[in-house]
């Protein structure tokens, strides 16, 4: 059953149809969330408001954009109403070790692999410090649940502006990085 | 130093790493209870007819408001309503007059909790009775007075010499 004939049962009184949509979406808009956030708690807490909040306006849905999309815009203003508020706390997160066992199967070898796990948490540490609106185009594509251009849409900015501020957190990445 | 093409790859593995999580399972069932607890989501039709009679609401509200507060300023003043030469009202202040031996005393209302013992101090003095006074009654009697010695004086007549009028000075000397 696809998304469109989803929404159609839940218009129709279905609350069990959402249900469907709501295990097809919720990690995206989860990670979207966290994109924007940058921890796990707030971002639960942002996906769960943004899901409900999709249930209450499925009549809002006009079918323009994929249902994935539409949810992971609620997500989004959501998140950066609460990244406002919370900004201080974002800035100030540091790395956790929760990333590290996922990083290490990017190097084959231990002595690669520790040296890595090193590097990219560096990495990391520079994506937290750009300006907000090139990490979150460089987080949202590296999330791989949208297209470049869905992501567009989503943020509800033209495609060719979402792919600039995706090369221009590379090339500062890069710049940073290449100076070293 | 790195080529651009690992530089690339470890951007990627270092953003992908950030956001390459999933949520707990809890999510799903918390959003769910959620809706359930909710209604269905109200058609546009129903939230349009409620911000209608909402807008009906008001304006009833509002003009049953207007017109009492109107009627309210057209009546005149309760004093002017009353008739002339009524006496005043007093207000009912519990008073209460204890007759005592020598005057009457006015007792004000107090504080509860506050004793009356507290207000009537008993004076160590002891007053010994006084003795009457005896007085003589007044008697009436003709006084012998003197009588006045009246000096008639004289006044003496006061003689004036009748005013010549001199002509004046033809120089200023």
């Amino acid at each position: 059953m696809t998304d469109g004939e989803l929404v159609a049962q839940v218009r129709a009184g279905d609350t069990a149809a959402f249900g469907e949509l709501v295990e097809r979406h919720r990690g995206a808009v989860y990670r979207a969330a966290l994109a924007a956030l940058g921890n796990d708690a707030d971002a639960e807490d942002i996906a769960q408001d943004a899901l409900v909040l999709a249930f209450r306006r499925i009549d809002q849905f006009r079918g323009e954009a994929s249902v994935r999309t539409w949810m992971i815009s609620i997500a989004w203003r959501l998140s950066l109403s609460r990244r406002r508020r919370l900004w201080w706390q974002v800035s100030r997160k540091a790395s956790s070790d929760t990333e590290l066992p996922a990083l290490r199967v990017v190097a084959p070898s231990q002595e690669e692999r520790m040296q890595s796990a090193e590097f990219i948490r560096d990495v990391q540490q520079r994506i937290r410090r750009l300006p907000a609106k090139l990490r979150d185009a460089l987080l949202l594509a590296a999330a791989g649940d949208l297209t470049q251009d869905e992501i567009a849409a989503a943020l509800n900015i033209p495609g060719a502006t979402f792919r600039g501020r995706v090369r221009d957190a590379r090339l500062r990445l890069k710049a940073q990085l290449g100076q070293e | 130093m790195m080529n651009e093409r690992e530089l690339n790859r470890a951007i990627d593995a270092a953003a992908g790493a950030m956001v390459a999580r999933e949520p707990g399972r809890s999510l799903g069932h918390s959003v769910m209870a959620r809706v359930r607890e909710g209604d269905a989501p109200a058609p546009r039709r129903l939230v349009w007819m409620t911000a209608a009679a909402s807008l009906v609401l008001c304006g009833a509200i509002a003009i049953a408001v207007m017109s009492r507060t109107s009627a309210i300023v057209l009546l005149p003043p309760q004093a002017a309503r009353l008739p002339i030469g009524k006496p005043p009202i007093v207000a009912d202040v519990p008073v209460t007059i204890i007759s005592d031996t020598t005057s009457t005393r006015r007792v004000m209302p107090r504080a509860p909790g506050v004793s009356r013992a507290g207000a009537r101090v008993a004076l160590p003095i002891d007053v010994s009775p006084i003795d009457p006074i005896e007085t003589e009654p007044i008697v009436l009697s003709a006084l012998d007075l003197p009588p006045l010695e009246r000096e008639i004086t004289s006044i003496d007549t006061i003689e004036i010499e009748p005013l010549t009028i001199e002509p004046l000075a033809a120089s200023n000397d």
